[in-house]
């Protein structure tokens, strides 16, 4: 842990997304600010349409802020076009999705490979032995050469976290990794996290599971677009109405 | 259809608009290229069909010497012959412009209002023409550049000279364009026209019509004979020739013929080529709109309600198409079969939409797509709710026991991103098979076209290896050879010399009918001059006597002749009975029988004379062989030779290669065609492609691709996909091109063309391959990226 490093890791100033809808514009992220340090545990919760995935989007230059100031990992994510994105995306963060994304024509090894072939940092001999390690390192060695679809869903989410480690990122950012997996996988998952952000990484996780929200060093509650402060309890109380989340929307 | 599930599938068509063009494009282009196809097939062959009716073709044409009306009197009166009429035929030239000289052949005609027999229909001017003057073919007028107005010098062949003036233009169902017939211009005028040039005013061209089936060629030979033998011999007429299907009509109906079996061969190969894009779009649609289907399913939609919605939409598509594509086709035959009308002299009238057709692209445009659809709508509307909505990730892998996944599971060496381009290529082994299919029969096709016409060329070449002299001299009667060549022989410019006897012959069958129609060469046996391509047996021997070599036309006109057969032939008056040693390909000039020059002289009673000289110049470019041409006719003129004709070698490959021409110009124009269709199949296919990996694009962005990196994956799928296309195509040329080059071959040169295979025409595909898979792929890759990886992983 680098506690004592003046520098944050993501700085978020004033940062407004509103998107275009038929009924008008709608405002997804309402000035947010936020400022995470290296090493940090941070998890996201509040309820379906809230803005997690947007201020995830916001983090990950997957989606440009309307206005306000983005720094994430040293850089300021509006000066970069989508292509630098990409680039930056593929050395200094690890992205983990809700469905683990793995490409299914490729051997679970050649998928924690293939980050490192586009960023081009490690030697191409290095690659497979570091890729082993990590596949080893989460439990996965044995499966390292078959295809996604012959492994469960948490194995799958497991080499997506081995995926996003390959080029061994800062930064790690989950939008609801457990979301698809059962409470006993989910906490299988949710441990490797910790391991992972003992061991210095900065995880920024968004959930629905309360239970794990409170395990982790930080919680931050959004609603309609805001982060409320988690000592705001009727505000909390709020956003934590239960929705069931993910299945149905898009 | 106000109900939201019909709202739904607009909105699917606006929202995926490329995509639906793409496929209304697909079907359109397909029905329009087999309409065009086959409606031109349909217009020309009713077009021959009329101009036959048009002309009332004589059954047999008699050319004789001057004779009176009272033996064509007489010829009438036969009741086997329902009608005859006679005309005075000149042969003679037409001076041009640039002081060259064109043959052309007049026709004088006793009665202009009441032609029956190979009618002339007067188009413009004057009708009949007066004294002095001349009615031109109207695409002899068109070929020489001649209006009415013009005065024009007429040589006839005793050299005298005349000038006549174009007064008017008649259409003569009976020629065809001059550039594909014999190129010799056609005119019409009066017999007081015959006297004013000089010439004998007798008749000596008698047409005949047989009283029954007069097209066929055996009754024809059967009157003919008969005129001769009951009418005209007796009555003191000499008949020097006699012809059968004859006119250059007839001639270009073995090119017509040809056309016509190209246009359905090619029809039909674009039709099932016009299928497969159908059935590659459709199928990519569909699976596309899986989610959908399972969204519908969620609200509950039944399955066959579902299914209705999409057979419903590809029948909407194949509508789009089908009002696009008819209108456009009859637009394309009209132009297609109006270029090809025009030098078969025949006027198209349509039909441009012949219901036949009309049914034929209905069928494909509605109801192949429909067909096409109906596999995957079933298989896809049976998705689950479930398997729909939770299909966020990145599907399943095809199943990775096949020994092509093993293989590739086993490629170490290359590098992930290209690995990952090569797994994807083999992922969906149905659309695989599918984009293939349409690739491969596109590349074969294209590569069978351009190998026709090397075959095309190849058997030109061969018709014109068959004889190799520069010039040559015709005669009207023998003469000894010997003086004919002393003319000739120290002109500067001539190395060799030659004396053929080239005559008019018939064959007796063995059923007592004959065939006149028969052209006999009599070359010395040891001549290096002719050197004919061998179908079957052999060439003459250096001084063989009493052996005969027949060509493919003769052989397939009477059917029953095989090598080592005697046939019986009449040559003048004399009786040949000689067996046949050999069959060799055609010339393009009909049924020829070749004979040994000394026996046959001899037998004929005029050893060492001939009729035909032919002449090697020392360098055999156009100009030396022209003026050769005028020297020889000049010298031996002044010696008081009866020169008819002098043709070079040049101007004889110029007509041959114009008749090729044609053939070339079809096939070019339909290998355009098909580059159109394969190559908006490859797109197609590819986008397609692509466009069903958006999603995988966005989760390599996600993870650190760069542009460059996520076009190289994309572009070298396209490219592994373009060459096993092109490579299989390669493969399957071959043996449709060797089909191909035989059906037309016998269609059009009665043996199977000379096989050249184009590997201009594979490798020309390639590029086409190349270019198109990188553009194919990268335009819709292009898209995938452009869109933020949220759009493409959240909002899809
Ligand atoms: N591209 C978009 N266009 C319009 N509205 C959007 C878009 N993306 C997100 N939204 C809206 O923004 C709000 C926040 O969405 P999101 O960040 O996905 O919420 P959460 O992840 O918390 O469920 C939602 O109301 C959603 O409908
Ligand atoms: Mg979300």
């Amino acid at each position: 842990m680098r506690a004592d490093n003046a520098r944050p890791l993501i700085h978020l100033r004033d940062v407004v997304k509103t998107f275009d809808t038929a009924a008008g514009p709608f405002t997804a992220l309402d000035n947010v600010s936020l400022r995470i340090d290296p090493g940090e545990f941070i998890a996201v919760t509040g309820r379906s349409g809230s803005g997690k995935s947007t201020l995830i989007n916001m983090l990950t230059g997957i989606d440009r802020p309307t206005s306000g100031e983005l720094l994430v990992c040293g850089e300021s994510l509006k000066e970069l076009s989508e292509n630098q994105l990409a680039v930056w995306r593929g050395r200094n963060l690890g992205i983990i999705f809700q469905f683990f994304q793995l490409l299914p024509t490729l051997s679970v090894l050649d998928n924690v490979m293939l980050p490192m072939d586009f960023a081009g940092n490690y030697s191409s001999r290095e690659r497979p032995e570091r890729a082993m390690a990590l596949l080893d390192q989460i439990g996965l060695g044995d499966h390292a050469h078959k295809l996604p679809s012959g492994l469960s869903g948490g194995q799958q989410q497991r080499a997506a976290i081995a995926r996003a480690l390959a080029n061994d990122p800062p930064l790690l950012v989950a939008d609801e990794p457990t979301g698809n997996l059962d409470s006993e996988t989910a906490d299988s998952v949710f441990r490797l996290f910790e391991q992972l952000v003992d061991s210095g990484k900065t995880i920024l996780m968004v959930t629905h599971d309360d239970e794990l929200a409170k395990r982790t060093g930080r919680h931050i509650v959004m609603l309609d677009g805001r982060i409320v402060s988690a000592t705001d309890d009727e505000l909390v109380t709020a956003a934590r109405t239960p929705q069931p989340e993910g299945a149905l929307h898009g | 259809m106000g109900s939201p599930r019909w709202h739904k599938i607009l909105a699917d068509l606006r929202v995926s608009r490329s995509r639906t063009i793409l496929v209304i494009l697909s079907i359109a282009i397909g029905v329009f290229a087999v309409g065009t196809m086959l409606t031109s097939r349909i217009v020309l062959q009713d077009g021959i069909e009329e101009s036959f009716d048009l002309a009332n073709p004589a059954s047999a044409v008699l050319t004789t010497d001057p004779l009176e009306q009272d033996l064509v009197d007489a010829l009438r009166a036969l009741p086997e012959i329902s009608d005859a009429e006679a005309r005075t035929s000149i042969a003679a030239r037409l001076q041009q412009d640039d002081d060259s000289w064109r043959s052309i052949g007049l026709s004088a005609i006793a009665n202009f209002e009441e032609i029956q027999i190979d009618r002339i229909i007067p188009e413009s001017g004057a009708w009949p023409p007066a004294t002095g003057e001349l009615v031109l073919e109207r695409l002899s007028a068109d070929d020489a550049g001649l209006e009415i107005g013009d005065a024009i010098t007429i040589e006839t062949a005793d050299g005298s000279r005349h000038t006549l003036t174009v007064t008017g233009l008649a259409y003569d169902p009976g020629q065809v364009h001059p550039s594909i017939g014999d190129g010799s211009l056609a005119g019409y005028i009066t017999r007081e026209t015959v006297a004013y040039l000089e010439q004998p005013t007798g008749f000596n061209d008698v047409r005949l019509l047989a009283a029954e089936d007069p097209r066929d060629l055996r009754q024809g030979e059967f009157v003919a004979a008969l005129a001769r033998d009951e009418v005209l011999e007796p009555g003191g007429a000499t008949v020097n020739r006699i012809a059968v299907h004859d006119s250059p009509r007839y001639h270009s109906a073995l090119l017509g013929d040809a056309l016509i079996l190209i246009l359905g061969l090619l029809g039909v190969m674009v039709l099932v080529l016009g299928m497969f894009l159908v059935i590659n779009t459709i199928t990519a649609v569909l699976a596309h709109q899986a989610r959908q289907i399972g969204m519908m399913k969620a609200v509950g939609g039944t399955r066959g309600q579902i299914a209705a919605i999409y057979l419903l939409m590809v029948l909407a598509f194949g509508l789009m198409a089908v009002i696009i594509a008819v209108p456009l086709s009859a637009l394309g035959a009209s132009a297609f079969s109006g270029f090809f009308g025009n030098l078969l002299n025949i006027d198209v009238s349509g039909p441009f939409f012949p219901p036949s057709v009309v049914a034929i692209q209905l069928a494909i445009g509605l109801l192949l797509p429909l067909l096409a659809a109906i596999i995957p709508v079933l298989r896809d509307t049976r998705i689950t709710v479930r398997q729909a909505i939770t299909s966020y990730g990145l599907g399943d892998s095809a199943n990775p026991e096949g020994m092509l996944d093993r293989f590739l599971e086993r490629l170490r060496g290359v590098p992930r991103p290209v690995m990952l381009s090569l797994r994807n290529t083999f992922r969906r082994r149905g659309r695989l098979v599918l984009t293939l299919s349409t690739l491969v029969l596109g590349g074969a096709i294209f590569a069978s076209v351009l190998t026709i016409n090397a075959s095309l060329g190849g058997t030109f070449d061969q018709v014109m290896r068959y004889t190799s002299y520069d010039v040559v001299v015709s005669l009207r009667e023998s003469v000894p050879a010997e003086t004919a060549i002393s003319e000739v022989e120290s002109l500067p410019g001539v190395e060799q010399a030659e004396g053929w006897i080239v005559t008019n012959a018939a064959r007796l069958r063995p059923d007592g009918t004959q065939n006149s129609n028969i052209r006999l060469t009599a070359a010395p046996t040891d001549s290096d001059r002719i050197r004919p391509t061998l179908l079957e047996g052999r060439w003459l021997q250096p001084g063989e006597t009493d052996a005969v070599v027949i060509n493919v036309d003769f052989k397939n006109d009477e059917g029953d002749i095989n090598v080592g057969d005697t046939i019986a032939l009449r040559v003048q008056g004399q009786d040949l009975n000689w067996p046949v040693v050999g069959v060799v390909t055609t010339q393009l000039m009909g049924p020829v029988v070749f004979a040994p020059y000394e026996s046959t002289t001899e037998l004929l009673g005029i050893a060492g004379e001939a009729n035909q000289i032919v002449l090697v110049t020392d360098t055999h470019d156009a100009a030396t062989q022209s003026s050769v041409a005028e020297r020889a006719e000049e010298q031996m003129r002044a010696a008081g030779l009866p020169v008819i004709e002098v043709e070079t070698e040049s101007a004889m490959r110029d007509a041959t290669q114009s008749i090729f021409n044609i053939l070339v110009i079809l096939l070019l124009v339909v290998g355009g065609l098909l580059v159109v269709v394969g190559s908006l199949g490859l797109t197609g296919a590819m986008s397609l492609n692509v466009i069903e990996r958006t999603r995988e694009i966005g989760v390599m962005r996600a993870i650190g691709a760069s542009n460059g990196q996520v076009a190289k994956i994309v572009v070298t799928e396209g490219l592994v996909v373009g060459l096993l296309g092109w490579l299989l195509a390669s493969i399957l040329s071959l043996p449709m091109s060797w089909a191909l080059s035989y059906l037309i071959g016998v269609a059009f040169v009665q043996s199977p063309l000379e096989f050249t295979f184009s590997i201009a025409g594979i490798l020309l595909w390639l590029i086409v391959v190349l270019v198109l898979s990188v553009v194919a792929s990268l335009f819709p890759a292009r898209n995938a990226w452009r869109l933020s990886v949220r759009e493409v992983l959240a909002y899809e």
